[in-house]
C-alpha cells in the first residue's frame, strides 16, 4: 500500500507529535489546517482497565504490519493531581520494536475526560500527513470512552475480559452501538467461552429487534464476537480478518461517509466544549451574577476572539 | 582518613531519634514483663513448631556454612578466586553468574556484548563449567548458584561436571536458587511467562530429589523484595506465599510432600533492625512448620523444617563513610546467628560502590569467623529464647506476616498477584516510601543522611577491574560447532537438543512430560524450551500521589533500562517521582538494547532520557546509546544516568556528554530539582 511513500522521518514525526500534543485548545483551530488528502484507516481498541488492550493492540499491530506503514497511539491516564503520567503501555508491545514500518507513541490523557487525549484529532491528522496506512488507537478504559473513541476511528473493537459479566449486562440494550467488533480476551480462561456466548446472545436478541435479517447481505452490520488470546496467534488473525471485513462493509454500505461527517461534527463540538470550559472556569463569581443572556454573549465574544475562532 | 577530625556537616535534617516502632512497623514498648510471653509459644529447640530452631543442638552439631558471593570475568579467573576463598577457610562456594548467563543470552548476542563477565562469571557452555570447577572436588564442597531463569541448565551442567570428575550425583551438595516467582517481582531474570516457568521449577526440583537428593534444587528468596524496599514482615510473607505456590505446583506435578519438602530452602536479607530480624526468622520458622503440618499434612519433621540462608548487607550498605558498613555487616550477622540461619553470606563493605577487592572480601569472611569462634554467641541454641521482649516481638511479627499473607490470598494467590502486577506495585510504593524516609532523615543512616563529615573521600582501596582483554578474547573463542554462534546471535537453547548426547525430542508443551531428563540427556550445555512460549513484562503502575508541585509539568521523560540487569526498583521509584513532579514518564521495561532505547526516545519525542544502570556496564552502554541517538539525528535529547556509578566514573560519564549522574543516595527532591533546571 505504501510502496511509494518516502522513508518515515521518525525524528520529525516524534517532535511534531510532541508539539501538537502541547498545543492549547485555543490554538487548535489555527493549527489544524486543512484535512490531509489521504487518511489512514483508524482502528480503535477500548475496554476496561485490565482487559488486556495493550497486549492485544500489540499483537494486532504485529499481524497487520505487512499492510504498510502502521502507527499505534496508546493513551494512558494522567494523574489529575500532579498532571503527570506513567505511560507503561508500550512495555506490553515489546515484540514490536524494530520494524521500520511501525511507529508506537504513548500519550497521557491530560485534560481529556473521555478516555482520549487532548488534540487526538490533530495527532491523527499528523499521522495521515506522515503517510501512515493504518493507525491503531488504544484508549484509556473509562466509562464513556467507547462513545468518544467511536467518532475518531473507522472500526472500534471493544475488549472484554472473561469475568466482566456486569459490564455486558449494563450495555445490553445498546450493545450494537457500542462497538463494531467484540473481542473476548484472555480466551485461555475457562469463563471466556461462556462470556462469548452471552455477548453473542445479546447481539442476536438486539439484532432481531432491529431488522430481522442474518446480517450477511442486507445493510446492517452485526458485530462479530471473537475469542482472543495473546498466546494464540490464530485468534489474532481472526480478529484482524474481522477488521478487514468491517472496512469492506464501511465502503460498500456508505457508512464511511456518515462516519466522516460525524467525525467533523465531533471535532467542532470538542473544540467548542474545551474552549468554552476554559473560559468559563476562568470567570470570577461576579460573572455568574450577570443576567444569563449577558453571560452567554460575553462567552461567545470570547470564543470569537480565539485564534481562528472568527470563523465560528 | 585522618583521625581527630570529626567536624560534622550540618545535615539540615531534624535531629536523629529512635523511633518507638520497629522498622517493620511493630510498636516496641519501653520495657516488657513476664505477662507478654505465651509459654506455649516458646517450646524447645528441635521441637515442633521449631520457633527456637530446627536442631536441638543448634550450631554445636554443625556450624553455619560461611559463604561468599563471588564469580566474575572468565571461568579461569573465578576458579582462581574460588581456590583462594577455600584456602581462607570458606566452606562453601557461592557462584555469581553474569547476566547473559542468567537471562539465557549467548555471549555472541548483541544484548550480551557489554555484560559478559560483569556481575558474575560467564557460563555459556559445558567446557566453561569444567574450567570453573577445575581442581575443586565437587564431593567435598557445597556450591550455591544464584541462578533462576536458566537454573535447570546450570544444574544440568553441574551434574555433567560431576559425572566427568567421577563424583556420584548423590554426593553433590549445594543449591540452585531456581526461585522464579521473585524474578518477576524484583530481580528481573525471568525468561518465560509465570505458569510454564513454575512447571520448569517444579520439574527440576523433582528430578534433583531423585538423582541428587542432598542438593537443594530451590532456594526461595525474600532477599530481593527486601532489598527493593519492603519490610521484614513483608519479606517473610511474600517468601512463604511463594513457597506455598511451589508446594502446590510440586504436588500438582506428582511430587510427594514428605520427600520434596525436605529439600526446600529459603533465603533472606538481614537489615539493621536487630530484633525485627531475629523475630522474623523465629516467626517464619514457626509459620512454615505449621503450614506444612496443618495444610499439607507433612509428618516427617524434616519436611516441616524451615532451613534458610541469609545475606548480610545489601541495600543497608551505603557508599558514604564505607567503613561503617563493616559494623553493619557484623550487627546483621549477629542477628542472623541469633535467628538460627543455616548459611550466611556477608557482603563486603565496599559493595555499595564497587566490585569488592580481595581485602574487603576477606574481611567479610573474617567477620563471620570472629562471630562464630570468638564471640561464642552460637554456643547455646537460641540464646535469646524466653526473652520477654523477643518472644512478644516474635508473636507480633508472626501476626504481621500472617496479615500480609492473608492479603495475598484475598487477591487470589501469589501467582495471580504477580501476573497482574499487584505485588510489583506494592513493592514500588514501599521502595519510594523507604527512599523518602531516608531523604527526610526520619530513618537514620549514619554517614549518609545524619552524621556526615566535611570533605570525605568515598573510594577506598583499589578499584577492582576486570581483565577485559581476556574477557573479550574469550567471547570470541567460543566454538561455533557447539551451536552457540548462531546467525544473528540468537539466544542459545533452541538448537541445543541436536548437539551431542541422546537425540530425544523435546516437547515443552506436553503437559505430562517432565522437562529435566530431557535437559540433562540431550542438551548437556543448555536447552531452553523458549520457543512457543511468550514473554510477559511488568508495567509501570499508577499510584497515589504525594506532591502537588509540578516542576516537570509538560516534560516527557523516558526511563530506560539498558542491558540485562533486572533490578528495576530504582527505575520505578524514579519514574513515580518524576510522574509526581508532573512529567509524562515512559518506562521501557527491562532488557532493552541501546538501539531500542534510542528509537523509543525518538518516537516518543521526549525531552530527556534517563538510563538506570546497576550492572557496572554504564560506560559501554552510555557510549552505545549516544551513538544510536546520533544515528537517529537526536543527539540533542538530554541523557541522564542513575544507578550504581563509582565516583571516578561519574566524571567520565559527564565527559561523554551525560547531563547528570544521580546515585541512590541522592535525595529525590534534589534529583527532581536538578532535572527541572537542566530541562528549563
Amino acid at each position: 500500500m505504501s510502496g511509494v511513500a518516502p522513508p518515515l522521518d521518525r525524528r520529525a514525526l516524534g517532535l511534531a507529535l510532541t508539539r501538537i500534543a502541547n498545543i492549547r485548545s485555543a490554538d487548535a483551530l489555527a493549527a489544524a489546517g486543512d484535512p490531509p488528502a489521504t487518511q489512514a484507516r483508524r482502528i480503535g481498541l477500548t475496554g476496561a482497565p485490565g482487559a488486556g488492550k495493550s497486549t492485544l493492540a500489540g499483537r494486532l499491530a504485529l499481524s497487520r504490519l505487512d499492510r504498510g506503514r502502521l502507527g499505534v497511539l496508546a493513551i494512558d491516564p494522567t494523574s489529575p493531581k500532579t498532571g503527570g503520567a506513567i505511560l507503561g503501555d508500550r512495555i506490553r508491545m515489546d515484540d514490536l520494536a524494530g520494524s521500520e514500518n511501525l511507529f508506537i507513541r504513548s500519550f497521557g490523557s491530560r485534560s481529556a475526560a473521555d478516555g482520549l487525549t487532548d488534540n487526538l484529532h490533530e495527532l491523527l491528522e499528523t499521522m495521515d500527513r506522515f503517510g501512515f496506512d493504518e493507525v491503531i488507537v488504544e484508549t484509556v478504559g473509562v466509562g464513556q470512552a467507547e462513545v468518544a473513541a467511536r467518532t475518531q476511528v473507522d472500526t472500534l473493537i471493544l475488549v472484554i475480559p472473561p469475568d466482566a459479566g456486569d459490564v455486558v449486562q449494563a450495555m445490553k440494550a445498546g450493545i450494537m452501538e457500542v462497538a463494531d467488533i467484540f473481542a473476548i480476551n484472555k480466551a485461555d480462561m475457562p469463563s471466556a467461552a461462556k462470556m462469548a456466548i452471552e455477548v453473542k446472545r445479546i447481539i442476536a436478541l438486539t439484532h432481531r429487534g432491529h431488522d430481522g435479517n442474518d446480517g450477511d447481505g442486507g445493510g446492517g452490520w452485526v458485530p462479530p464476537v471473537v475469542l482472543t488470546s495473546q498466546a494464540d496467534p490464530d485468534s489474532i488473525v481472526q480478529l484482524s480478518a474481522q477488521v478487514d471485513r468491517h472496512a469492506e462493509w464501511l465502503r460498500a454500505s456508505g457508512e464511511q461517509a456518515a462516519r466522516a461527517l460525524a467525525r467533523r461534527r465531533y471535532w467542532l463540538r470538542r473544540w467548542l466544549e474545551r474552549n468554552a470550559q476554559q473560559i468559563i472556569d476562568r470567570e470570577p463569581a461576579a460573572f455568574f451574577e450577570m443576567p444569563r443572556a449577558q453571560q452567554m454573549t460575553t462567552l461567545l465574544e470570547q470564543l470569537g476572539r480565539l485564534p481562528g475562532g472568527g470563523v465560528v | 582518613m585522618k583521625h581527630g577530625e570529626f567536624t560534622e556537616r550540618p545535615s539540615g535534617l531534624p535531629p536523629p531519634r529512635m523511633s518507638p516502632v520497629s522498622a517493620t512497623g511493630i510498636p516496641v514498648p519501653t520495657s516488657v514483663g513476664p505477662g507478654a510471653v505465651h509459654p506455649d509459644h516458646i517450646g524447645a529447640p528441635g521441637e515442633y513448631p521449631f520457633t527456637r530452631g530446627i536442631f536441638p543442638d543448634g550450631y554445636n552439631g554443625r556450624m553455619w556454612t560461611i559463604r561468599q558471593y563471588s564469580g566474575f570475568g572468565t571461568a579461569e579467573e573465578s576458579n582462581e578466586r574460588y581456590k583462594f576463598l577455600l584456602a581462607q577457610g570458606q566452606t562453601g562456594l557461592s557462584v555469581a553468574l553474569d547476566l547473559p548467563t542468567q537471562c539465557g543470552y549467548d555471549p555472541t548476542h548483541p544484548m550480551a556484548r557489554s555484560e559478559i563477565g560483569k556481575v558474575g562469571v560467564s557460563l555459556s557452555n559445558l567446557s566453561e563449567a569444567e574450567i570453573l570447577f577445575q581442581g575443586l572436588d565437587l564431593a567435598k564442597i557445597s556450591t550455591s548458584f544464584t541462578i533462576n531463569g536458566t537454573a535447570a541448565i546450570v544444574y544440568a551442567m553441574y551434574l555433567a561436571v560431576a559425572d566427568k570428575q567421577g563424583v556420584p550425583r548423590d554426593k553433590l551438595t549445594g543449591t540452585i536458587q531456581n526461585d522464579i516467582l521473585k524474578e518477576y517481582v524484583a530481580r528481573g531474570t525471568w525468561i518465560f511467562p509465570v505458569k510454564p516457568s513454575m512447571r520448569l521449577v517444579a520439574d527440576s526440583i523433582l528430578y534433583s530429589n531423585d538423582v541428587s537428593p542432598r542438593f537443594n534444587a530451590i532456594s526461595i528468596a525474600g532477599a530481593h523484595v527486601r532489598d527493593a524496599g519492603c519490610t521484614a514482615a513483608e519479606e517473610m510473607a511474600y517468601t512463604l506465599a511463594n513457597g506455598l505456590a511451589y508446594v502446590d505446583e510440586l504436588q500438582a506435578r506428582g511430587g510427594d510432600v514428605e520427600k520434596f519438602a525436605k529439600r526446600l530452602s529459603f533465603f533472606f536479607y538481614v537489615h539493621m533492625d536487630f530484633f525485627d530480624e531475629i523475630a522474623k526468622f523465629r516467626a517464619g520458622r514457626r509459620l512454615w512448620a505449621k503450614l506444612m503440618k496443618e495444610r499439607y499434612g507433612a509428618i516427617d519433621p524434616k519436611a516441616q523444617h524451615f532451613r534458610f540462608g541469609v545475606v548480610c548487607g545489601g541495600s543497608s550498605l551505603v557508599a558514604p563513610q564505607p567503613y561503617n558498613n563493616v559494623i553493619r555487616v557484623a550487627v546483621e550477622t549477629m542477628a542472623a546467628v541469633l535467628g538460627g540461619a543455616q548459611s550466611i553470606f556477608t557482603c563486603a563493605f565496599d559493595e555499595a560502590f564497587q566490585i569488592p577487592t580481595e581485602t574487603s572480601a576477606e574481611l567479610a569472611v573474617r567477620t563471620q569467623q570472629i562471630i562464630a569462634f570468638e564471640s561464642g554467641i552460637g554456643r547455646t541454641v537460641d540464646p535469646l529464647g524466653g526473652s520477654y521482649f523477643l518472644e512478644q516481638h516474635t508473636d507480633r511479627m508472626e501476626e504481621a506476616i500472617t496479615k500480609v499473607m492473608g492479603e495475598i490470598d484475598a487477591y487470589g494467590g501469589v501467582v495471580r498477584a504477580i501476573e497482574e502486577g499487584w505485588i510489583q506495585m506494592r513493592l514500588a510504593e514501599r521502595g519510594l516510601e523507604r527512599k523518602l524516609k531516608a531523604d527526610s532523615g526520619e530513618s537514620v543512616i549514619v554517614g549518609q543522611n545524619h552524621f556526615r563529615r566535611e570533605g570525605e573521600q568515598i573510594a577506598v582501596g583499589d578499584v577492582f577491574t576486570l581483565d577485559s582483554d581476556r574477557r573479550a578474547a574469550r567471547a570470541g573463542e567460543i566454538p561455533a560447532g557447539a551451536g552457540h554462534a548462531q546467525p544473528g546471535g540468537r539466544r542459545h537453547g533452541a538448537g541445543a537438543a541436536d548437539r551431542g548426547g541422546a537425540q530425544r525430542p523435546r516437547e515443552p508443551d506436553a503437559a505430562p512430560g517432565r522437562l529435566l531428563p530431557c535437559l540433562c540427556d540431550g542438551g548437556r550445555d543448555g536447552v531452553r524450551p523458549e520457543e512457543g512460549m511468550g514473554r510477559v513484562q511488568g508495567a509501570g503502575e499508577p499510584m497515589t500521589t504525594q506532591t502537588t508541585e509540578r516542576p516537570l509539568q509538560g516534560k516527557r521523560i523516558l526511563i530506560g533500562k539498558p542491558g540485562l540487569d533486572g533490578h528495576d526498583i530504582g527505575a520505578k521509584i524514579i519514574a513515580l517521582t518524576l510522574r509526581n513532579a508532573g512529567a509524562e514518564v515512559i518506562y521501557t521495561g527491562l532488557r532493552r538494547s541501546p538501539e531500542q532505547i534510542a528509537r523509543v526516545a525518538v518516537d516518543e519525542g521526549v525531552d530527556a532520557l534517563g538510563l538506570s544502570i546497576l550492572s557496572g556496564s554504564h560506560k559501554e552502554l552510555v557510549v552505545d546509546v549516544f551513538a544510536c541517538l546520533r544515528e537517529l539525528d537526536a543527539a540533542d535529547i538530554k541523557v541522564f544516568v542513575g544507578g550504581t556509578i563509582p565516583h571516578p566514573d561519574q566524571q567520565a560519564l559527564r565527559d561523554l556528554g551525560v547531563a547528570g549522574v544521580y546515585t541512590a543516595d541522592m535525595p529525590l527532591a534534589d534529583v527532581v530539582a536538578a532535572l527541572a533546571r537542566a530541562l528549563s
